[in-house]
């Protein structure tokens, strides 16, 4: 039972998923939605994760949710930015290494992939909590200022998510 | 709104345009990763939101909604693996305008 309800909220997701791509809100499709969800986390459960979907995606949604707004309007505010710098030919290319305080492999993930989408650098290696970064605008070689710099409010978003989801749990892999 | 679709398509064309300029501009294997990649984002970005506005309906808006979460979630993993790879080969920066 326990289980049903840690998965919940990735059938509930996953329901509404089914129905935009539907295109169609009927009873049947609505309500075939769940079913098809919770086959799909049982498989990807035994088959790809081996383990549990839950403990593996461990997010909380309304974090997520503004995580998503930060994220847009960061990739609009350094888009803009890097397009300056291209067109005024002031690139400053260099690959720069700093580490994050993150633990958790998923969050870290996240990070990485919105350094990435985020207009100017693009994460290069991850390797445990150590990123390394290609940076348009690289104007420093301090690790510290680096990645504060590049990692602005992702990092500390993405802590509140952590510290309350999982304090004791980490699921890092140093060297991974 | 099917104007402001318009003019959200024509700006994020014009993101898309300065990522094209880019890649025939720079000539750094990296530069070009970067550059391009980021703006064809917010390019892709930007039109998708167009289109949603001109389309009127809720189906399809949320059908490129999802089709923008999902590239969001694998176009940075595009990236880094070409990066990756590219930086693992022995590629290294070229410094094209001196300092910058």
């Amino acid at each position: 039972m326990q289980r049903i309800l840690d998965n919940a909220g990735f059938v509930l997701l996953l329901s509404v998923v089914w129905v935009i791509l539907n295109e169609s809100a009927s009873w049947f499709i609505v309500l075939s939605g769940p079913v098809i969800a919770a086959v799909a986390l049982y498989f990807t459960n035994r088959l790809v994760l081996k383990g549990d979907f839950h403990s593996c995606y461990r997010v909380r949604p309304f974090v997520l949710m503004w995580y998503c707004l930060v994220l847009l309007k960061e990739i609009y505010v350094a888009g803009f930015h890097a397009m300056a710098k291209i067109i005024t030919k002031r690139v400053n290319i260099n690959i720069v290494g700093f580490d994050t305080k993150l633990t958790d492999d998923f969050h870290i993930s996240l990070l990485a992939n919105s350094i990435t989408l985020t207009p100017g650098t693009v994460t290069m290696e991850k390797s445990g909590q150590h990123l390394q970064v290609i940076w348009i605008d690289a104007h420093t070689n301090d690790p510290a200022e680096a990645g504060a710099e590049i990692m602005g409010s992702f990092e500390k978003l993405l802590m509140r998510s952590e510290t309350v989801l999982s304090p004791f749990d980490s699921r890092s892999e140093a060297g991974e | 709104m099917v104007i402001a679709g318009y003019i959200l398509i024509g700006t994020g064309l014009a993101f898309s345009a300065v990522g094209i300029y880019s890649v025939l501009f720079y000539k750094d294997f990296y530069a070009r990763v970067v550059i391009t990649s980021k703006v064809d984002t917010m390019g892709l970005i930007t039109v998708l939101f167009g289109i949603m506005l001109i389309s009127g309906s809720w189906s399809v808006a949320l059908k490129l909604l999802l089709l923008l979460v999902f590239d969001l979630l694998t176009g940075p993993l595009a990236t880094t693996g070409i990066a990756h790879s590219a930086y693992k080969s022995g590629y290294r920066i070229k410094r094209e305008f001196g300092d910058g």
